[in-house]
Order: structure tokens, then C-alpha cells, then sequence
């Protein structure tokens, strides 16, 4: 009886025990070595994206709320470059090549290094720079929005013999010493086929812009060059130059050679007014211009013009009251809460790219209408949102630009020809953004783009049509595109053409992100459908799906009667 | 006397057991992180190593998985996302806790998991070899 009770009482205590001691919490991890004052992640190989969500640190200076102090990580790479991580609203991407080449781009706000690094640099924001092992040099060149790291150049799937050892870069300050070319070399362009003697009739719409000088420069140019052909200008203005040619093209005695928008050449072309231009882009004459811009003008399986200027809309800002201007949807909203003025014009044309940017479309990649979407619910709600901070002007585009150049308000989302415009009004103070990344979807605006197109209309005869195809040709070209962007300051059809400014560099990055949105003889009148509901939401007092619900009705009818 | 020891003694096991199962709901997994300071893998190898100050921040990778930065600092630890899509998470100190498609695992010391596309982690399993640059480089194909 006393071995049972001895054994018992000793089973009770140890179970007892036992219980207590599951009864305490358990220690979460094992004691470790403290660890390094910041944390650091290495990334030895691949592609990494960083970004930031939390609240803005900074909107237009006013508005502060940082984080705890103390960086969340170092990251670090092998060939001894280290960065502090992105502030809030911010996003880099990097990428280590096999060989230990780190590739740094600066897509929204500066990349820093970090101290934990073996030298002090700064990577501006839209640059895209080259840090190779072992040398102080870098490439530093713009990053192209939108585009992202390639994967395979960084981690082939087939596998790839690396280096053991990555020799690290010198404890100095790197020389960035090549801007990388943003666009690729082109191709030698091929040698255009000699026109036959001809003497051409050209109509263009620029009697009152100064574009119609630099035209009027570049023919003469074009003569010299081919004296057998002569061409005779016929400058009007834009409604002028409209009817006048459709009464021209409907009579059958049309010019050789027509300057106009985009939208009155899918027109004319949906009327069998024009000839196609296919040939010129199967001759390579035409693979420097934006492709969003000869989007614009395939039409039917045709490609029925030449751009010459294209015309986008971007961020412009006045340094003064605001900068930098806001990265993303969210900072903009927080910039308008914390009383940083934006103006937009009203028409849909300015707001198109906010709604790409979540995701919405006007055409269904089914090819049905597209409107009807929570995208464009989401798009809506953001227009409302900005609406209600009370610091949007959203009117007429005259006024708007007025208020912007009088620095009534600190940001105006408008088009590219405006900027000889602002340039004037504001000189130094004035920038240009890309129109701000939406940050629940993570994707960039794509805003539409129009152009100003050199057309061939139907029934002009053999002869005189390969001569006007090589004077549309070559006002696509060099001489004549470099004037558009440096002589007129605004957005040439080439692409190559806008980098040496700044600010038209911006809009040339905008253009390469931007749209056509639907190419439809009708066009005009799908935007209008647009506009339409988005002043029912903003200014009539309209729930937004019941705003939404007729607009995409109506342009299903218009896009398929 | 004896019959009270043996009543008493089932009780004082169940009382133990229970015990350990409310030490197993202390080590809950952490918040889900849904915004703050994000690093995308989108395919490469990822060392890091936790410190002891700063603010939080999450590792995401193409294959679906979250991994929130460690809390107790000196933590070690390796993600790589292959070329095939499957992420790879090793421990070789401290706690990881890994989440993908609604399920978290924690991984001790010298334990790893893999992640498949829009799949849960794997049950966790032992390191048998550490996934060094080189090696990543050669194969990258980490469902291998």
C-alpha cells in the first residue's frame, strides 16, 4: 500500500508539474545573438520590386506622418552596393545579374544608398542605372515607364554558370560617366524610292500655329532634294481645312496630300475617302514613331495615315507650391486634402488615363463596349473623391488653364501642346510628371493620344501619290521632327526626337504609355458619351452606377449600330 | 486512498494536456500584412537577416507566399523564387512564419518549405543543404 501511494504521489507531482509548466507560455523563438542593429536583406541574385504603402511622409511639404524611426531594411547586393528602402508612395526595382551586375531603377521617387554600402550614390527618379562589379563607373539612363526587368536576363529558366566570387566596387563615389540610350538605334532607314516629277497640292490646318512655318522650312527642304517635284501649300485653319476637304474628297478633286487629326482621318477612311499607307510601314519609313500614335490609325486592316505631331496629357506642376508632384492616385488625393489645388478641363479626353489606370476600358478586349465595370466604378469614386477635398478645379479647359498659369492652383493635368504655353507663363518653376500611378492596381495611366496626320486621299493617281508618300515620309523623318520638338516645343511623332528636354521628355514617356482607346469613325462622339457621365457623378449629383449604366449603352450603340 | 490517486490522476494528465494546447494558441502566426514597406521577388534568391530596430516590412514572391519580417532579431533566413514559380523558404536561425493561399506554417531552425503556385506551403521539413548563388544560378528549377 505504501510503494502504490509512494509511486502515486510521486506521479501526481511530476503530472502536475508537467501541467504547470505547459500552463507557461512557451518561449516564441529560442534566445538568438542580437542580431544586427538594421535588418538587411541581400538579394545574391534575380529581380526584386520594392514599394512602399504607408502614408505619405510628404504631401507638397504640409503634411508629415513617417514612420517609427529606423529603416525597415538595408538592402544590400554582392558586389558590395547597399539602398535604403522606399518612402512612403515610393518604388524601385533591382535586379543582380549572373555576373553581379546590379541593374537599379528609380520608378517613383530617388533611390538612396544606404551607409551600410561601400560608397555614397544617389539614383535620380526615372533613371534606370548600371552598377557592374569592380569598377566605379555606371550607366546611368532613363527608365522607360512601364517597362520592367526581364527575368531571363537575370535568371535564365535553362540555368547559367555563375562566378563564385563577385569582386566588390570601390569605396568611392561613382562616375556615371554614359547615358544609356533610351530608345534603341534604329535600323538604317532604307533609301526612299526617287519620286517622278509631279507637282503636288498639300492642304495643312497650321495657318494660324507655328508649325505651318516649320512645314512650309521642311518642304522647301524636300524640294531641294528632289527638284523634279514641287508642292503647293495651301494653309487653312482647322474647321476651314475640315470642310473644305471633305467637299473636296466628296467631289473627287481632293489635294495630294492632307494634314489633319487623327480622328477626321478614320473618318474619311471609314468613307473610303483615303488611300491606305501600308507600304510605308512595310518599308520600315515609319518604326521610330510612337505605336500607340499609328495605332490610332489602323483602321479596318489598314493603316491610313502618317503622324507628324502627336498630343498627349500629362501632369504639369509649378515647383513653387508643390514638389515633388504626386507619385501616385492616393498622394495626389492626399496633396488635394491638404490644400494643394489640381485643376482638370472638363472633358473626358483629360481623365481617360485614370480610368486605364484602373483597369477600365470604353472597348472590351471581346471587342464589346466596356464601360460597365467596377473599374470604372473604382475610377468614378476617385474623380468624386478628389472632387470633395474641395480643391479641384474641374472646368472649362480655358479657365483651367488660366487658373494654372496665374498659380491659382499647383497642378493641371493638360496636353502637350500647352507647354510653350506654360513655359512662358512659368519659366523654371513649371514640371511635368507622368499622371499619377493608381496604387490599388499598381499600373500606370495610359492616356489617350491623338496626332496630327499627313493623309493620302483616294483617287490621287499613281505619280503623284508616290511623290506625296515620300514628303509624308520625310516630314517623319529627321529635319522635320527635330523642329516640331525644339523649334515649336511641342510632342513630335518620333519618338527620339523629345529627350534633350526635360519636360517634353516627360510627355514622350507619357506618350509611350498612352492609348488610342478606341479608333472608331465615331470617336468624338464616344468621349462625349464619356464626358457625360462623369458630370452626371461629379456635378449632377448622379449615383455613379446609375451614371454608368446608360453611358455604356449608349456607346454599344454608337460602336455597333 | 488509492482509488482517490486514480481518480485524481486522469483528471491532473487532462489538466497537463490542456495546458499544452493553450501553449500551442500563444504561438498564433502573425497579422496578415496588407500594405507598408513590400519587397516583390519576383524570381531570384533573397538572403536576410532581421535587426533589432526598425519598422515592420513583408516579403512577397511571384508564387503567392507572404513572409513577415521575423520578430526576434538575429533571425536568418533564405527565400528564392525558381524559374518555374516555386518559392523556397529556409531557416537557418529563428522563427519564419510563411503564408500562402489562407494557410501560414512556422519554420524553426533549419527547416524549410516550398510553395507551389496558388498552393499552401508544404509541411515543413528539414534543410538538407542551404541554397547557396551558385547553385540557384546552375538549376533554378526549385519544384525539382
Amino acid at each position: 500500500m505504501r510503494t502504490v501511494w509512494n509511486f502515486s504521489g510521486w506521479l501526481l507531482v511530476v503530472t502536475l508539474l508537467a501541467s504547470l509548466l505547459a500552463c507557461v507560455p512557451p518561449t516564441e523563438t529560442p534566445t538568438l545573438p542580437g542580431g544586427p542593429l538594421n535588418s538587411t536583406l541581400a538579394l545574391e541574385s534575380g529581380v526584386a520590386t520594392a514599394s512602399n504603402g504607408n502614408g505619405s511622409t510628404r504631401a507638397g511639404g504640409l503634411a508629415v506622418s513617417r514612420q517609427p524611426s529606423g529603416v525597415a531594411y538595408i538592402l544590400t547586393f554582392p558586389q558590395g552596393d547597399a539602398v535604403l528602402p522606399p518612402e512612403p508612395g515610393e518604388e524601385f526595382a533591382f535586379g543582380v545579374r549572373p555576373d553581379g551586375t546590379v541593374v537599379m531603377q528609380a520608378r517613383v521617387g530617388q533611390i538612396e544608398a544606404s551607409p551600410d554600402g561601400r560608397r555614397a550614390f544617389t539614383v535620380p527618379q526615372g533613371e534606370e542605372w548600371l552598377l557592374a562589379p569592380g569598377t566605379a563607373e555606371v550607366l546611368a539612363g532613363r527608365w522607360v515607364a512601364g517597362s520592367t526587368l526581364n527575368v531571363e536576363e537575370f535568371v535564365p529558366t535553362g540555368g547559367v554558370e555563375a562566378p563564385s566570387f563577385i569582386e566588390a566596387v570601390p569605396r568611392q563615389e561613382p562616375e556615371v560617366i554614359t547615358p544609356l540610350p533610351t530608345t534603341p538605334p534604329l535600323p538604317p532607314s532604307p533609301e526612299p524610292v526617287t519620286p517622278e516629277a509631279a507637282t503636288l497640292r498639300l492642304w495643312h490646318p497650321w495657318a494660324y500655329e507655328p508649325e505651318g512655318e516649320a512645314l512650309v522650312a521642311a518642304v522647301r527642304a524636300f524640294e531641294a532634294r528632289y527638284p523634279q517635284v514641287k508642292v503647293e501649300i495651301v494653309p487653312m485653319g482647322w474647321t476651314g481645312l475640315r470642310e473644305a476637304v471633305t467637299a473636296a474628297l466628296m467631289a473627287g478633286t481632293p489635294p495630294d496630300l492632307v494634314i489633319a487629326s487623327s480622328d477626321d482621318a478614320i473618318v474619311w477612311a471609314d468613307q473610303g475617302l483615303l488611300q491606305p499607307v501600308d507600304d510605308l510601314e512595310a518599308e520600315g519609313r515609319l518604326g521610330d514613331l510612337y505605336p500607340a500614335a499609328l495605332d490610332g490609325l489602323r483602321y479596318g486592316e489598314h493603316l491610313w495615315g502618317v503622324p507628324l505631331r502627336v498630343g498627349v496629357a500629362a501632369l504639369y506642376y509649378d515647383r513653387q507650391q508643390v514638389d515633388p508632384p504626386p507619385p501616385t492616385n492616393r498622394q495626389m488625393l492626399e496633396y488635394l486634402t491638404a490644400g494643394v489645388p489640381l485643376a482638370i478641363p472638363r472633358h473626358f479626353y483629360y481623365t481617360y488615363g485614370l480610368l486605364t489606370g484602373y483597369g477600365g476600358t470604353l472597348v472590351a478586349p471581346s471587342g464589346g463596349a466596356g464601360l460597365d465595370s467596377q473599374f470604372t466604378y473604382a475610377y468614378l469614386d476617385f474623380l468624386r473623391a478628389l472632387l470633395g477635398t474641395g480643391n479641384l478645379v474641374y472646368g472649362d479647359p480655358v479657365e483651367a488653364a488660366i487658373a494654372f498659369r496665374e498659380g491659382r492652383v499647383a497642378m493641371i493635368v493638360d496636353g502637350s501642346w500647352m507647354l510653350p504655353t506654360y513655359r512662358a507663363g512659368l519659366g523654371e518653376r513649371l514640371g511635368v510628371a507622368l499622371l499619377p500611378r493608381i496604387e490599388e492596381t499598381g499600373q500606370w495611366p495610359s492616356p489617350l493620344i491623338g496626332s496630327d496626320v499627313c493623309v493620302i486621299p483616294a483617287g490621287v493617281g499613281e505619280t503623284q501619290r508616290q511623290a506625296a508618300a515620300a514628303l509624308a515620309a520625310a516630314l517623319a523623318g529627321e529635319d522635320f521632327q527635330r523642329r516640331i520638338a525644339q523649334d515649336l516645343n511641342t510632342l513630335p511623332a518620333a519618338i527620339r526626337f523629345a529627350q534633350e528636354d526635360p519636360l517634353l521628355e516627360a510627355f514622350s514617356q507619357q506618350a509611350r504609355l498612352a492609348t488610342p482607346g478606341v479608333v472608331h469613325p465615331r470617336r468624338a462622339e464616344i468621349l462625349e458619351v464619356g464626358q457625360e457621365m462623369v458630370e452626371r457623378v461629379l456635378l449632377q449629383g448622379w449615383g455613379i452606377e446609375e451614371a454608368i449604366a446608360p453611358a455604356a449603352e449608349q456607346i454599344g450603340a454608337l460602336l455597333f449600330p | 486512498m488509492r482509488r482517490l490517486w486514480l481518480l485524481i490522476l486522469p483528471i491532473a494528465i487532462l489538466v497537463g494536456l490542456s495546458g499544452c494546447a493553450r501553449g500551442d494558441e500563444i504561438a498564433t502566426p502573425p497579422a496578415l500584412p496588407h500594405s507598408g514597406q513590400r519587397l516583390h521577388l519576383e524570381r531570384g534568391l533573397l538572403e536576410g537577416e532581421q535587426g533589432r530596430e526598425g519598422e515592420p516590412y513583408y516579403i512577397e514572391t511571384a508564387s503567392g507566399a507572404l513572409i513577415p519580417a521575423p520578430e526576434q532579431p538575429g533571425t536568418r533566413f533564405l527565400v528564392a523564387v525558381g524559374a518555374d514559380g516555386v518559392t523556397l523558404v529556409q531557416v537557418r536561425q529563428g522563427t519564419v512564419w510563411v503564408w500562402a493561399n489562407d494557410v501560414w506554417v512556422s519554420l524553426a531552425d533549419g527547416q524549410q518549405t516550398r510553395i507551389w503556385p496558388g498552393r499552401a506551403p508544404e509541411t515543413p521539413s528539414g534543410v538538407s543543404a542551404y541554397l547557396d548563388r551558385v547553385t540557384y544560378l546552375a538549376n533554378p528549377r526549385l519544384g525539382e
